[in-house]
């Protein structure tokens, strides 16, 4: 079996209340692995922990405690590493308006580290993978809802990350856009990435996680593929699986 | 540095295709004095168009010499109508001269230094033009032959009056001349005996001078006004509108470290603060010449700054934008909108603004404690170096002020920018950002 992309171990994230005592703790002691090649799903309720959990691995957040790495680097201690190790997307990553999407997807490029003739090389690449061509010289703001998904997806694999984590990406999304982005993360786990996609959609779990692991007030419940949760279970459906979780840990 | 020089690229590719940032970056800065000048061009020509439209009505006393109406007579925009002064219009009045005086609006006393009461009263003068509303009276010119004093009824309130007043006063001025020359020769007096004192200005500036003499009028103001309106939009811009398009969270995931994008948005907003001074420094550069040029006086004053004054200039206004962009930047990190932002962003926009005002107005202002406040010494100071007479000590407890207040507040902006909470806190109150700023970051 390969060795995780993601390791996660004991994690926890109190966020202070404005006297910088504890407040809320949004993640407690959250465990698990992903490997390349496999689509790992966050499934919860809003509040549960989710996002918490992905800007921790993407290191936008510190954890409190416990600790994580990405692509054998440590969060806490090489955040940049793991950022380059990444591609992150989420429903609240934007686009700059004013930007075209080629320089868009350039700047992240150039962020990433990619120069000069291999830079235009990936660019070009991502845009035809994408099919997004005809509309690289239009500015992000004149896109329809659907390319702006394409154009976003596309800066964030720009650099080839081994590890994506993609946070609700369909939020928002019309079928079309939505749909997009669904087959893209089929297309990256067929290429060996490490997939870490949060959700509260069912139907999206059942086309694209191999394993879920379900949230539920910053706690881990459980974890397996989607069968192994039916049959402990004994539910039909991940979607009863999942209700039966919640209420029956009201914590 | 790299990294931080491709964020700024970003902004300013970003800045060059918003409407916004045009207008308040380069087109008000550029086009603010020819608008300006236009516009007040425009009121002139109107105030004038309408003065010559209808010409001021001038009441003169029929008892006064007829040579003063015909000298009336041939000055423009004026009509000469001889008056017989009467008792109920005019004298006499017991309380003309007591009234007259206090309110300054009558030039009474001209030619002797009697009583008034054979003049009209404020109130004949009143009751005349309320006669007349149709077509009221801007000027009465009565004569006291007892007292031989001229009396010049006019309304400050009114351009027309105060302009035909002047007129009058100009030509009665020239009779009195005429008059006393002609009584002098009939004396035997002329020239120097007649006036044997005479005051003689002589202006020693040179046109150079002048010109930094100018310059240090303007400069100065131009300074605090125009840098803090270059950073103040591009602060909203990049700082509150990463925040409110959702962009932060895409360039924070990056491997962009966050001194780096603070960095990166710090030069930015000081670069925009130079540029929008520099395209203001230019236009007023333009607009002044071609007035000089168009009043007739262009050669008198040389307005060109040497190479030492442009090095002032630019170290000057370098330090007080970035000290206003890094402060601005501290005041704005906690906006979630532009509304909050705004509202963050106006001390900071108007205190400068306040500040050149009393530069502008006072006189020698610097002095060794006014030097550590940032803005105001830089003001200060770029008007005695022009003025030819900067104290080296003051001049380096400016730089090394300002120095101090920009490093201080990118310190705090780095400090605060590091925050996790910036990003996905809702609510930031500038007290809870300055905690932050000011103390170093407890780990959990």
């Amino acid at each position: 079996m390969n060795t995780p992309a993601i390791e996660v171990h004991e994690l926890v994230k109190i966020y202070p209340d404005h006297r910088g005592g504890e407040g809320v703790r949004a993640v407690d002691g959250v465990s698990f692995h992903c490997r390349p090649g496999e689509v790992f799903g966050l499934l919860g309720l809003n509040g549960a922990g989710k996002t918490t959990t992905l800007r921790m691995l993407s290191t936008s957040l510190t954890p409190s405690s416990g600790h994580a790495s990405v692509n054998g680097f440590d969060i806490a201690t090489e955040s940049q590493q793991v950022r380059r190790s990444i591609g992150f997307l989420s429903g609240t990553t934007g686009l700059y308006h004013r930007l075209t999407a080629r320089e868009m997807v350039r700047l992240f490029g150039e962020l990433q580290g990619l120069r000069g003739r291999q830079l235009d090389e990936r660019v070009d690449e991502v845009f035809s993978i994408f099919g997004i061509d005809r509309y690289a010289d239009q500015r992000c703001e004149k896109l329809s809802t659907g390319m702006k998904q394409k154009v976003n997806i596309a800066r964030t694999v720009v650099h080839d990350p081994p590890v994506l984590i993609l946070d609700e990406p369909t939020s928002g999304l019309d079928v079309l856009a939505a749909s997009t982005t669904l087959d893209f993360v089929e297309q990256a786990r067929d290429e060996g990435k490490c997939v870490l996609f949060s959700t509260h959609i069912m139907s999206e779990v059942e086309r694209l996680c191999d394993r879920v692991g379900i949230l539920h007030r910053g706690r881990l419940r459980a974890v397996g593929t989607p069968d192994e949760l039916k049959q402990a279970s004994g539910e039909r459906y991940l979607e009863e699986v999942f209700k039966r979780m919640v209420k029956d840990d009201p914590a | 540095m790299r990294q931080a020089l491709m964020v700024l690229r970003k902004e300013i590719r970003e800045a060059s295709r918003d409407r916004g940032m045009l207008l308040h970056l380069v087109l008000i800065p550029l086009f603010l004095y020819p608008l300006l000048g236009f516009g007040a061009w425009q009121i002139f020509l109107l105030i004038e168009g309408s003065a010559e439209r209808r010409p001021a009505l001038v009441l003169l006393d029929a008892s006064l010499p007829a040579d003063l109406g015909d000298s009336l007579r041939t000055r423009p925009h004026l009509r000469v109508e001889e008056i017989e002064l009467e008792a109920g219009v005019g004298r006499p009045r017991e309380e003309s001269t007591g009234t007259q005086v206090r309110e300054g609006s009558t030039t009474a006393g001209i030619e002797a230094g009697a009583t008034a009461e054979r003049l009209p009263s404020i109130a004949d003068f009143r009751h005349l033009r309320q006669q007349r509303k149709e077509d009221p009276p801007q000027v009465l010119l009565a004569w006291d032959a007892t007292r031989r004093r001229y009396g010049l009824y006019h309304d400050s309130s009114r351009e027309s009056s105060q302009r035909a007043r002047a007129v009058v006063a100009e030509v009665v001025r020239a009779r009195i001349e005429r008059v006393e020359e002609e009584r002098g020769r009939e004396l035997g007096m002329s020239g120097p005996e007649l006036r044997p004192f005479v005051i003689e200005a002589v202006d020693t500036a040179s046109p150079r001078q002048l010109g930094r003499y100018l310059l240090s009028l303007l400069l100065p103001v131009l300074l605090v006004i125009m840098l803090p309106q270059g950073a103040y939009y591009a602060t909203l811009d990049t700082v509150v509108g990463e925040r409110e398009r959702g962009t932060l969270e895409t360039l924070i995931t990056s491997p962009l470290q966050r001194g780096e994008i603070i960095l990166g948005k710090f030069l930015f907003v000081t670069l925009s603060s130079l540029v929008s001074f520099a395209l203001n420094l230019l236009s007023l550069g333009l607009f002044l010449g071609f007035v000089l040029q168009l009043m007739g006086i262009g050669d008198s004053i040389g307005v060109q700054p040497s190479l030492v004054d442009i090095l002032v200039i630019l170290v000057a206004a370098t330090l007080t934008a970035a000290f206003l962009s890094a402060a601005m930047m501290v005041a704005a990190v906690g906006s979630r909108n532009y509304r909050e932002g705004q509202t963050a962003l106006m001390p900071l926009y108007l205190l400068p603004a306040l500040a050149g005002l009393v530069i502008a107005t006072q006189g020698d202002v610097l002095s060794p404690a006014l030097a550590w406040i940032p803005v105001v010494n830089v003001a200060a100071l770029l008007r005695e170096v022009l003025r030819g007479q900067p104290q080296p000590s003051i001049i380096v407890h400016s730089l090394v002020s300002l120095l101090v207040f920009t490093s201080l507040s990118l310190a705090i902006a780095a400090r605060i920018g590091r925050r996790e909470e910036i990003l996905f806190d809702p609510r930031l109150p500038l007290r809870r950002l300055l905690r932050w700023g000011l103390r170093s970051e407890r780990k959990p």
